[in-house]
């Protein structure tokens, strides 16, 4: 790996963990998964799948090593290997706001699923948990699904300038 | 406008009014009986094991535990701050965190035979997400560690 790529990979890192940042304020908005399924899409696998691992590392660093970090980096790098499987498969933009809407809302649950089966919840919390957890992830869902339908194929040209 | 983005603009509309009526169909689920209500508190300090409020009944109309809380805001002492995923109770007659890292925190338990639910200390979600009904039990513990 050169030091372009390197480079590269460490900027578009520094760009996630930025989107990452200013979405924490914001309960039902959030670009981290929009961000994820346009690297997967418009990147190399290799640097898209680094780039967010770095992200992940980042956010540990920063946040400190908890059960829902070590998820992040469980996590989000697999997504960029889902997106970038279909990239070659899928045109439409459809069927990626679809996609893109399917993982984001998962993602909440799916995060948060070693509190879930260590904290020893009942059935009725653990029901409750889950539902105010699909609250959340229905609006982290439809954001990435609108982004998705209306800046997918804008964006292309952006990342498109940026290739070498 | 494109007739593609007319259709992309459509798709989105009715993906954010599908969204929304899951949202608020959750929120109908998780809420509580509206009107007038009895609410069964009780305070405990497991650090020094005293009960500061023993099985007392309140009326209120409050649709969830957080407005509850608000009514009786100076009778309970309560104290609440407020995340981006709603209040959390910081302390309660007089009883506060001081150091939210490390403890001792406000938890509690939750019972509501009407709807036949029971949520151990430390189990129950977020005040504003906690619907009540008449008469639930509520039990708030000052402690380091929620029961299992």
């Amino acid at each position: 790996m050169n030091t372009r790529e390197l480079t590269r990979i460490a900027v578009l890192a520094a760009l996630l963990y930025v989107i990452q940042f200013v979405g924490s304020f914001i309960l039902y908005f959030e670009w981290v998964n929009f961000t994820i399924l346009l690297y997967g899409v418009y990147l190399k696998r290799k640097e898209a799948w680094l780039s967010v691992a770095v992200f992940s590392l980042l956010v540990m660093l920063t946040r400190g090593i908890a059960p829902w970090s070590i998820m992040y980096l469980a996590l989000f790098p697999q997504y960029t290997l889902i997106y970038s499987f279909f990239k070659n498969k899928i045109k439409s933009e459809y069927i990626y706001a679809f996609l893109g809407f399917v993982l984001a809302f998962l993602c909440g649950t799916l995060i948060d699923l070693p509190y879930m089966l260590t904290a020893g919840l009942g059935y009725e919390a653990l029901i409750f948990r889950l539902l105010a957890g699909f609250q959340v992830s229905l609006g982290n869902g439809i954001v990435t699904f609108v982004s998705t339908l209306f800046l997918l194929k804008p964006l292309k040209k952006v990342f498109a300038l940026t290739r070498y | 406008m494109k007739k593609s983005n007319t259709f992309k603009l459509g798709v989105a509309i009715v993906a954010i009014l599908i969204v929304a009526a899951g949202y608020f169909a959750i929120n109908n689920f998780m809420s509580g009986q509206k009107g007038s209500k009895t609410i069964i508190v009780t305070i405990k300090d497991s650090t020094t094991s005293k009960t500061l409020v023993d099985s007392k009944k309140y009326k209120t109309d409050a649709a969830n535990l957080g407005d509850f809380l608000a009514q009786y805001k100076d009778e309970l002492g309560v104290q609440m701050e407020t995340s981006k995923y709603g209040r959390f109770v910081v302390g309660l007659k007089g009883i506060k965190t001081e150091d939210m890292n490390k403890g001792p925190w406000w938890m509690y338990g939750y019972e509501s035979p009407s709807q036949n639910i029971t949520m151990k200390v430390g189990e129950a979600p977020g005040v504003d997400t906690l619907g009540i009904n008449d008469k639930d039990k509520v039990e708030f513990v000052f402690m380091n560690f929620a029961a299992k």
